[in-house]
């Protein structure tokens, strides 16, 4: 692996309008991460935590309030127009949903042509060729070309969407959630796929994704997202077998194994009271943390290095109990 | 003691002169105090089966034969006002999305009160009672301050939480829920989970729990049919599910999820697509995606046997010890 | 090794699937060929009509149906048949045309106003808001009053007018495309947004601006006859059914078949073309063609 970061973001903070519009919310919250040609980079949280917009902010599709994202040694909030049009080409995005991710009025063949001709600068004419070549690879029939994609399955939409970002020449590919929709079988279909054609591609990927488990098998690095804020990154082996911080802790063990040797027992919790305002400083997780104390009220923990390239934004990151 | 004895259900829909059959012949018996599992993708039928069962469904277009006894009662074929009497009483249910089984324009007490009211003709104030002492069983705080909320007002698992009170406030015998964690965060799924097997001990009640996720079958569920194509292709108690499996079906959906604590290889993905449920299946309908299949499988009809103690399966190269999974 | 062919299988495009929808109507179907039979006689009316509309058979004045005249004349004897044929050609010209004039301003109005969005949206749609407001009426008849009483302006009077809903339905249709993932997607390939909107916008809000259409057709020509029964609209010695319909009921108790052949028409007309926009509503409902 190179070890040229092909994507440094760095303090980049998307904000929103509070309901009450006159605050303004932070889903990301002053973020830093690079990620490595070729190597894949699990985001991994909760719903709210921030994760897809940061996603859409990479892609440049949210507008970042602060921040700079550098792409092939390019600030990408720093350029515009035509130049920041080619530029954005090679950053590709699968969605979530395969329902509308295509457009329901053009068939297989003018999305693949499409991304062919402008981002390719492909001639029209070869177009069908490169669209059938790419369906195979995606593991699709080219006979099929010319339909539409309500008369596809789920599974298979997505594997048009994964062509289509690969018609598209990219060297970064942002995968955001691409198999929560779909059932376990045809998700492991999937992310098997997702698996051959970044080995074949040299493919670098950023995996966002709620699923722990997925997250694992995909990433070779992981960052944990809370409210907006990384809360821990590392290697996958290391933040899954040592994880650091009291969250990621909690998520881990949150998540039914299929081992009938781990029952779920009865348990009474009170619900976390929804999170009061979150600008009063200090760290995030205070109020869900099993082992605040007093610091972590006025101050913000920032991420530091607790081993090896393994990072953690908790003041008591030492004393967490590893799992048995 | 079996407090529910389903038999033979089949369900059909007619649709534009074709006929699906989302349901064949589907048996099973739930036992007092016991939490089911029932497992499968989409289309495996599982959330038509309990719709069947509960007479959810118009008929026509849907047409259901079987049977299901609750005590004395079939509750496939009673009148509506049998089966209204159960519902909501007896036997209740919890879906996946709260937001869509509350009205957006009731207050929550007010729509706690609803069961309590109708099928036990409670005064007003008992039954204001009762629901708030079920809200801080379901751990929702404040009870009394945020029943008089609206839906919109509360967060996805407090809902979820509000809506497994609303079922609970008949301390039913069954509860059906029906994928009620799949929409939640883990951290919040893991909460209900404990909560649901906390009530269920307090209420001796059986709870049918459908799920595609095996992870939540393995820790929760006391025994599990897996279905597939609208039949049960394997049923046994959890433990046995997973260590002894006794179809490949099964083997292969524990094998086509990424595991958190075992570094797997390759994920192994189960090749081609679930049968087109339009057309008769001879035999095994798992066969044509089945790598264990032979000549056989499909050739002959459809076997079904004892593997153990409560341990069916149909998978006929397993029960003739053919292939050991 | 011979590769697979591609062109051989065609795909159920969503405008094949609601083609079929709509054939399959009945009461759809029968409106569009009502609709047509009309709007081709009307067309034709210089091959079809018996008799020409100037043709004045003063002797006759105004008799019932029968021999020569199919639905009987008028006070200066002129055949009413082809009176209501000659007339259809006004009537049915303004429908299209003031429709057409409402959908191109609609259309670009709304489509600016929901891909622009912000402050630009709130701006457009105020304006919308405040022109509902006007009062109608007063605005055409102070137009006639004022300009000369041309077809032309009345044409563009009317669209005026009805172009507001269908700035509102585009507009409310293209902010929830926006949204959409494939939009996103298009954005992401670096297309432009001309380029998006073209490609993947309007052919997306096509149905709805269909159907709309189709239904404001009904809503002009009613329009059309009520001016003309005011005598603001059409002027003699065109004809148009509005104009019918007002002589008819000025003379509806001697000569009842002077308003009751016009009005039947009329309604027919407005009843198919209602039909038809059902059938086309019904026909492009997405949710029918989810799988």
């Amino acid at each position: 692996m190179n070890r040229k970061p092909l994507l440094q973001v760095e303090n980049l903070t998307v904000s929103f309008p509070a309901r009450d519009s006159r605050t303004r919310m932070k889903a990301v919250n002053d973020v830093s991460f690079e990620i490595y040609e070729g190597e894949t980079l699990g985001l991994v949280g909760e719903s709210g935590c921030g994760k897809t917009t940061l996603g859409r902010a990479v892609s440049l599709l949210q507008r970042a309030e602060s921040g700079r994202i550098h792409f092939n040694g390019r600030d990408l909030l720093q350029t515009g127009g035509s130049e920041l049009r080619k530029v954005r080409r090679q950053i590709q995005m699968i969605f979530q949903s395969p329902f509308s991710s295509l457009d329901p009025r053009m068939s297989v063949l003018d999305t693949l042509s499409e991304a062919l001709i402008y981002c390719k600068g492909i001639p029209a004419k070869r177009c069908i060729d490169e669209s059938s070549e790419l369906m195979r690879q995606v593991g699709l029939d080219p006979s099929v070309i010319r339909k539409f994609p309500h008369e596809f399955s789920g599974g298979q939409r997505q594997r048009i969407a994964i062509a289509r970002a690969l018609a598209a020449g990219p060297s970064l590919v942002i995968a955001d959630e691409p198999v929560s929709s779909l059932d376990v079988s045809v998700s492991a279909q999937i992310l098997s796929l997702l698996r051959q054609l970044r080995a074949k591609m040299t493919l670098t990927m950023l995996f966002i994704s709620h699923d722990l488990s997925i997250v694992k098998y995909m990433s070779h690095r992981t960052a944990v997202m809370f409210k907006g804020v990384i809360v821990e990154t590392g290697a996958t082996e290391d933040l899954f077998n040592k994880p650091s911080h009291p969250y990621t802790k909690m998520l881990l063990d949150a998540i039914p194994v299929p081992d009938p040797s781990r029952k779920i027992l009865p348990g009474h919790s009170v619900p976390e009271r929804l999170s009061p305002d979150i600008s009063s400083g200090g760290c995030f997780f205070r109020h869900r943390c099993p082992i605040s104390y007093e610091r972590c009220a006025y101050e913000t923990p920032a991420l530091g290095p607790v081993g090896g390239n393994h990072y953690c934004a908790c003041f008591r990151a030492a004393s967490i109990e590893q799992p048995a | 003691m079996v407090i529910l004895d389903v038999r033979n259900i089949s369900t059909t829909f007619k649709l534009r002169g074709t006929t699906l059959r989302a349901v064949n012949d589907v048996s099973f018996g739930l036992q007092k105090g016991e939490t089911l599992g029932i497992v499968g993708e989409s289309g495996s039928g599982k959330t038509v089966l309990c719709h069947s069962i509960m007479q959810l469904l118009p008929r026509p277009p849907a047409d259901i034969s079987g049977s299901a006894l609750f005590g004395l009662q079939d509750l496939v074929s009673c009148s509506s006002k049998d089966i209204r009497n159960i519902r909501g009483n007896r036997i209740s249910m919890v879906f996946q999305d709260p937001q869509a089984a509350f009205n957006p324009y009731l207050r929550i007490c007010d729509q706690l009160i609803e069961p309590l009211l109708y099928h036990r003709r409670l005064s007003r104030r008992t039954a204001m009672d009762k629901v708030l002492s079920i809200l801080e069983e379901t751990g929702i705080p404040d009870p009394a301050r945020r029943c008089r909320c609206y839906p919109h007002e509360f967060s996805g698992g407090m809902l979820q939480r509000a809506m497994i009170a609303m079922a609970l406030i008949t301390h039913p015998e069954i509860l059906i829920a029906d994928e009620p964690t799949t929409a939640l965060d883990v951290t919040i799924q893991m909460q209900i989970l404990q909560l649901l097997k906390s009530l269920q001990r307090q209420l001796s009640m059986s709870v049918i729990f459908i799920t595609h996720n095996l992870g939540i079958v393995a820790g929760f569920c006391d025994r599990v049919l897996v279905m597939y194509a609208g039949q049960i292709l394997e049923s046994a108690s959890g433990d046995d599910l997973f260590l002894h499996t006794a179809h490949p079906y099964t083997k292969a959906l524990i094998r086509s999820v990424p595991s958190l604590h075992v570094n797997s290889g390759e994920l192994y993905s189960i090749e081609g697509k679930p049968p087109d449920l339009t057309k008769e299946i001879k035999g095994c309908p798992f066969a044509p995606r089945c790598t264990y299949a032979q000549g056989e499988c499909t050739e002959e009809d459809a076997a079904a046997g004892l593997v153990g103690v409560s341990h069916f399966t149909s998978c006929r190269r397993v029960l003739k010890g053919e292939i050991s999974l | 090794m011979k590769k697979p062919e591609p062109d051989n299988i065609a795909g159920n495009s969503l405008w094949k699937d609601a083609t079929r929808r709509f054939t399959a109507n009945r009461l759809a179907m029968a409106g569009l060929i009502i609709l047509s039979v009309l709007v081709i006689l009307c067309i034709l009316a210089p091959l079809v009509a018996p008799w020409s509309v100037d043709v004045q058979n003063l002797s006759l004045g105004a008799s019932a149906p029968g021999p020569g005249h199919l639905l009987g004349t008028d006070i200066l004897g002129r055949d009413l048949f082809s009176r209501i044929l000659y007339g259809g050609q006004i009537s049915f010209a303004v429908g299209l045309c003031a429709t057409l004039v409402s959908v191109l301003i609609g259309v670009s109005w709304g489509a600016v106003a929901g891909w622009a969005g912000g402050r630009t949206d709130a701006v457009m749609m105020r304006i919308v808001d405040m022109a509902y407001a006007f009062p109608f009426t007063i605005f055409v008849i102070i137009l006639m009053v004022f300009f000369e009483r041309s077809l032309l302006l009345l044409f563009a009077a009317i669209g005026a007018v009805e172009w507001l809903t269908m700035a509102r339905i585009v507009r409310g249709q293209v902010m929830s495309l926006k949204s959409r993932e494939f939009i996103d997607a298009a954005k992401g390939l670096g297309l432009s947004n001309t380029r998006i909107i073209i490609r993947h916008v309007l052919p997306n809000i096509a149905g709805p601006v269909i159907v709309y259409a189709t239904l404001t057709v009904p809503a002009v020509m009613l329009l059309e006859a009520f001016l003309s029964f005011l005598g603001l609209g059409v002027q003699p010695p065109a004809s148009s059914w509005g104009i019918l319909i007002r002589e008819g009921a000025e003379a509806m108790e001697e000569y009842p078949w002077l308003l009751i052949f016009p009005g039947t028409v009329l309604s027919i007309t407005l009843f198919s073309l209602n039909f038809v926009g059902d059938g086309l509503r019904d026909a492009f409902d997405p949710r029918s063609s989810k799988e």
